[in-house]
């Protein structure tokens, strides 16, 4: 072997890919370790992929062998392939299949067949199944058909994925297509990755599909991915969302680009409850209770309404007690969208579980490289701390340093150059402090919006920023998720939530959209604080998908 | 083919007349007077031509005979304790001694001052027909399989380098890992350490650590050893390698040199298309091996276990051992052309292909923190990561290093951020360093003349010099050289010296592996034993003969007479005490006289070969003192106690 014939995959011991972005074979191997493999990272030169547990279930219900995943493996690598590799995965997927879910003549029960005497035993030794399952004969349980979600989870949690062969529910059909030209008189057409995403989740419409999460880069369309699920399904739909401007924005979306007029579009808030074939929610309104004592009332929205079909916008932020929610629904068709599946409270596994398994993933440079989303530069720009600060911020504890370091005052004056530099284009800044962000606006006389900002006054500054008739809005952190500003090209964050690499992605998903300029994503931090070390942490997830960020240090003197 | 030569003459000559005569009887039959030594000797060689001794005597050596003669020729040096060793308790020491004695009596060796060779006389054929190391080394013709990757690389000591100088504390102060450790490196490492041999991998990577000197430590933070680092990396790929595997197949430093030849002539020696009983290898080690830790069974086994572990050799399903296949000294680890071993992202992750080398990845390493040990093993940089590496080597040190392998300017962001921490590694520092205090009137001169400029670390404030410790004495003799003296105060910091060891680069064996045919010479011993029946003996006189057609000294009906034998009197036992005190006190006036002693302890029939030196009396009782053989460990007993005393010959010379 010599260095010409080198294969493009390396595959590590520890069961990870390793995929040489500038091999000749990349583009192939990619296709054909995707269905098996999770991609983890995309940096610039190597790719990494991870092959899991559940990765192989799910290749495994797609009707794919160990055999086959050994061939591409063999295929591909660079080197022999670690024969414990081999058979970690040979035995993981000989795991599926071994369990299946099926209906019974009871509506309401569901079986649970074992296929050996040993799994079956352990099974039934297990102590938080005693109370889901009810052993009978024949290497069988039974189960309440509520308890679907719960028992799939805890049998995932014990190493075995369930092959779910029970039929999921129709719900009530609504008919409805897209328009070729959207009511705001542009073409419209679905892009090739968005069909192949909406595809993946559909998949033939047999056991195993109709559930899954779709994992798309900020301004890829992951609204136009689920319309174009509503559409191959036609069904009455419920879409929850982050919040009230999400809510907006969807309907706003399905009315701009399909056949669904707006008066069959609920609005499930906090200052609406109306409920139509087609309801779009709040997490927040579902949450709601009274006291912590309390029902959830609005939960009864998933059960009143015959859904055929359920999507989680910004599945990433679906909140703890919609998780109990989703696993009594398991009978509908279900699916999360998400650009980056990040969860600070590890359950990114809950997710998979419950609401689906990753059906769809796609490097964000890809997209870029394709025009798809919108070419993006980062630059992290350093300050030194201000003078009067520095004794302050040096005897602070740690969680004053960071906010010591966040509110530096010489930010301003960087914002200030910035916004000059940038006088044409529509500029977003977004912080964290609402006290700084409020001081900022002020002294840059823009608009602010925060969790505190009126629903109309909100839509109004949106407008008139849209319109170009506001070219800088100081946002806070509710920015962060859904709310579509077409025209940002421009995004400058003075101040995060210290080390989160997901509010990081999502705030440069803001200016994602393509449009005809390049956007520009400035980061602003003080040099040698604790901020430099959550700074290079929010930074992972894009330098992970291949995004650089330029560093710029800039003198205090300049800003005098 | 017979070879009379002076030096063979000379050595008969040399032989205590009793055994001379012995000798010259045996062969030549009853001796007339008068006699000359001379013209005996000359007999003899006449009477070995005429009779082609070499072909009656070394054809018909029993397989016993021709594996003792060919370890005569294989271990250097060779004594009969050595051969005893060499053979790992196969052939009992009595019994080594007695063959020895026959093959000087067949005149086939020769001993001088305990050092065993083979003699001139039959050498030719000794040589080139009758040592058999096919024999000696039996091993078996297989055809190699596809062998067994090797997983003691640059790129996993590399690894350990930043693990252990990065993570605090993961070695107790005996230099073994702790317990965290093990889960700790069974976790960043896997596959390669988990399970029992993960451990016993472990294990060898500690000894490898600690016998090549890799960190000094420091209140308990390891700091590399810049100078054996540095030697690594200058050293081509096989023989680094060399030096690691020698390391951890042994518990000392103190004998890493002749380990490494060992481990040098193992591979060099031992063939990938052949394979052994374990036994048969360590008899091959032994004789390769100038490690005086690798003599006994057990010594031999770890090693060969060690080595088995470290992918050197590996086992066949039939309990054989072979070399690896894939080992190839002059092609370790390949890198198949491609030269860029690191890759460098954006992201600060850092990556090392396989075939990476000391050069190439020790000031990573250094300077970046290990994610995960594997076939590409990934790294990354971080803050606290390059602030320790600076402790060590400069920024630039580092950008140059990684930016001369890939062949690319690092990333912009990567070295902006190096720069960065590289200044904030400055605002507070902290060296060690002796410190020169100079007062002002001689501190100009210091300025004036720059007599040390060379070697000042730095220079906090006028007169304050800091300078590297193990440039000191250098210093002091320049200061002196313009009068200025400095006086030691508190200046006692020792100097690491430590270095790897050099090793004998000695030329592998040349060994012929397939078992030699002797020849069959067609000599009857049953026809020379009925002729015995016929002769006119004495009974005592008949055996002895006998005896002597069986072990192979008499081969021709010509040396059948009688009176020539010796019927001394070599063995006393049961009541007869005097018999045995009386056999006691010939053999100590005999310098060549060992007692084979039998007495009972715990109702047990217990043996020793004993050379006798004097006998005490302590009372009513006489102690006979000896050396027990082959210990050579000082022996006493009663001899009263004794239930049988034999006397040994073990040599003529």
């Amino acid at each position: 072997m010599n260095i010409s014939e080198f294969k493009p995959l390396i595959v590590q011991g520890d069961s990870s890919l390793l995929l040489d972005v500038h091999n000749p074979d990349f583009e192939s191997a990619r296709g054909d370790i995707s269905p098996f493999a999770e991609l983890e990272k995309s940096p610039e030169h190597m790719h990494t992929y991870k092959i899991t547990p559940l990765s192989l279930w799910n290749a495994a219900s797609a009707g794919i062998n160990h055999e086959k995943i050994s061939e591409i493996l063999d295929n591909y690598s660079r080197f022999p392939v670690p024969d414990n590799v081999k058979f970690t995965i040979k035995d993981i997927i000989s795991r599926y299949g071994k369990l299946n879910l099926d209906k019974t003549e009871d509506d309401m029960t569901l079986s649970l067949t074992v296929d050996s005497d040993m799994i079956y035993m352990e099974l039934s030794a297990q102590k938080s199944l005693k109370t889901l399952l009810r052993p009978v004969e024949n290497r069988m349980f039974l189960l309440k058909l509520l308890d679907r979600g719960i028992v799939k989870q805890e049998l995932l949690r014990l190493g075995y994925p369930v092959k779910d062969l029970a039929p999921l529910k129709d719900g009530d059909p609504y008919e409805f297509s897209f328009r070729e030209v959207t009511e705001s008189g542009r073409v419209f057409g679905i892009r090739d990755y968005q069909k192949e995403a909406c595809s993946s989740f559909v998949g033939n419409n047999l056991p195993g599909t109709g559930f899954g999460t779709l994992v798309l880069p900020c301004g890829a369309g992951k609204t136009i991915v689920g319309m174009s699920i509503m559409n191959k399904l036609q069904t009455n739909t419920l879409i929850l969302t982050t919040n009230v401007a999400a809510v907006h924005q969807w309907i706003d979306e399905l009315v701009d680009k399909t056949t669904i007029p707006r008066d069959e579009i609920g609005e499930y808030t906090g200052d609406k409850k109306i409920i139509k074939p087609i309801t779009v929610a709040t997490y927040q309104i579902l949450v709601w209770r009274k006291n912590k004592e309390s029902d959830f009332p609005h939960f009864d929205l998933f059960r009143t309404g015959n859904w055929g079909l359920i999507i989680y916008d910004e599945v990433h932020l679906l909140p703890a007690p919609v998780f109990k929610v989703t696993a009594e629904i398991q009978a509908v068709r279900r699916v999360g969208l998400t650009a980056t599946l990040i969860r600070e409270d590890g359950a990114e596994g809950d997710v998979f579980t419950l609401v689906g398994p990753k059906r769809f993933d796609v490097p964000w440079k890809q997209l870029e490289d394709k025009g798809w989303i919108a070419t993006a530069y980062c630059h992290e720009i350093r300050i030194d701390l201000y003078e009067d600060d520095k004794i302050k911020y040096a005897i602070a504890d740690k969680r004053s340093k960071f906010r010591i370091a966040s509110e530096n005052p010489w930010k301003v004056s960087i914002i200030k150059k910035l916004l000059e530099k940038h006088r044409d284009d529509q500029t977003l800044v977004i912080g964290q402090y609402v006290d700084q962000l409020v001081e900022i606006a002020k002294i840059i006389k823009a608009p602010i919006i925060t969790g505190k900002t009126a629903n109309p006054e909100r839509e109004q500054i949106f407008e008139k920023f849209k319109k170009g008739e506001v070219k800088v809005i100081v946002v806070s952190k509710v920015a962060n998720f859904a709310i579509n500003l077409p025209d940002a090209s421009v995004a400058i964050q003075v101040s995060g939530t210290f080390g989160s690499r997901q509010e990081e992605a999502q705030r440069l998903g803001r200016i994602l959209r393509p449009k005809e300029k390049d956007s520009q994503f400035y980061s602003i931090i003080t040099r040698h604080t604790t901020e430099e070390t959550f700074s290079a942490n929010r930074q992972k997830f894009l330098t992970e998908q291949g995004y650089k960020y330029n560093i710029e240090i800039w003198n205090t003197k300049d800003l005098m | 083919m017979i070879n009379i030569s002076n030096q063979w003459k000379q050595l008969m000559l040399t032989l205590p007349d009793n055994y001379f005569f012995e000798l010259m009887k045996n062969y030549l039959g009853k001796i007339e007077t008068p006699f000359n030594k001379h013209n005996l000797v000359d007999d003899l060689s006449k009477f070995l031509v005429k009779h082609e001794a070499d072909k009656k005597i070394l054809y018909s050596l029993d397989q016993k005979e021709i594996l003792i003669l060919t370890s005569v020729a294989f271990i250097e040096k060779p004594t009969a304790k050595s051969i005893f060793e060499f053979f790992l308790g196969d052939v009992p020491f009595i019994e080594l001694c007695d063959i020895l004695k026959t093959l000087e009596e067949k005149l086939v060796i020769y001993s001088d001052s305990g050092i065993i060779h083979i003699s001139p006389l039959f050498s030719d054929t000794v040589n080139n027909e009758i040592i058999n190391p096919g024999l000696l080394y039996k091993s078996e013709m297989i055809t190699p399989g596809s062998g067994t990757y090797i997983w003691l690389t640059d790129s996993l000591i590399l690894s350990f380098l930043s693990l252990l100088f990065h993570q605090k504390d993961l070695l107790k102060s005996s230099g073994a890992f702790k317990k965290r450790a093990y889960t700790q490196v069974s976790g960043i490492f896997p596959n390669l350490f988990s399970g029992p041999l993960g451990n016993k991998r472990i294990e060898l990577i500690r000894r490898i650590i600690h016998n090549l000197k890799l960190f000094r430590i420091d209140d308990s933070i390891l700091i590399p050893r810049e100078q054996i680092w540095e030697k690594l990396q200058k050293l081509p790929r096989g023989e680094a390698w060399l030096y690691m595997v020698a390391a951890g197949t042994t518990e000392s430093s103190g004998n890493l040199g002749d380990r490494i030849t060992t481990v040098k002539r193992v591979i060099e020696t031992v063939p990938s298309n052949r394979s052994f009983y374990p036994e048969n290898l360590k008899k091959l080690i032994k004789a390769l091996s100038s490690d005086c830790h690798l003599t006994n069974n057990a010594a031999l086994s770890d090693f060969i276990e060690d080595l088995i572990v470290l992918n050197v050799l590996e086992v066949l399903e039939d309990g054989t051992i072979t070399k690896n296949p894939l080992l190839d000294l002059s092609n370790i680890n390949p890198d198949y052309g491609d030269r860029k071993t690191i890759i460098i992202q954006p992201n600060f992750d850092i990556t090392f292909k396989p075939w990476i080398n000391f050069k190439d990845g020790y000031f990573v390493s250094i300077f970046s923190d290990l994610k995960k040990m594997d076939i590409y093993t990934e790294f990354s940089l971080t803050k606290e990561s390059v602030l320790r590496g600076l402790t060590v080597a400069s920024i630039d040190t580092f950008i140059n290093s990684v930016e001369k392998i890939t062949a690319n300017p690092i990333p912009d962001n990567i070295r902006l951020s190096l720069r960065e921490w590289e200044k904030e590694s400055v605002k507070a520092r902290h060296y060690e360093a002796s410190v020169v205090i100079v007062d002002k009137d001689k501190d100009f001169i210091i300025k004036e003349t720059g007599v040390i400029d060379h070697l000042i670390l730095l220079n906090p404030a006028n007169g304050i010099y800091l300078i590297k410790p193990e440039d000191y004495k250098r210093a002091k003799v320049l200061l002196e050289s313009v009068d200025i003296f400095p006086v030691d105060k508190n200046h006692s910091l020792p100097l690491d010296d430590a270095t790897l060891p050099d090793y004998i680069q000695s030329k592998p064996l040349k060994i012929e592996w397939e078992e030699r045919e002797i020849k069959d010479y067609g000599l009857s011993k049953n026809k020379l034993l009925d002729i015995i029946k016929n002769l006119p003996a004495s009974k005592e006189e008949a055996e002895d003969l006998k005896k002597r057609v069986t072990r192979g000294i008499i081969f021709t009906k010509e040396q059948l007479q009688t009176g020539i034998s010796k019927t001394d009197f070599s063995e006393a036992k049961g009541i007869n005490y005097q018999a045995k005190l009386r056999l006691i006190e010939v053999s100590l006036k005999s310098t060549n006289d060992r007692l084979e002693i039998n007495y009972v302890e715990d109702f047990q029939i217990k043996k020793e070969l004993i050379l006798p030196t004097k006998i005490e009396k302590q009372g009513e009782l006489k102690v006979l003192h000896g050396i027990k053989l082959p210990q050579e460990q000082p022996y006493s007993i009663d001899i009263s106690k004794i239930s049988l005393v034999r006397r040994i010959q073990t040599t003529l010379f």
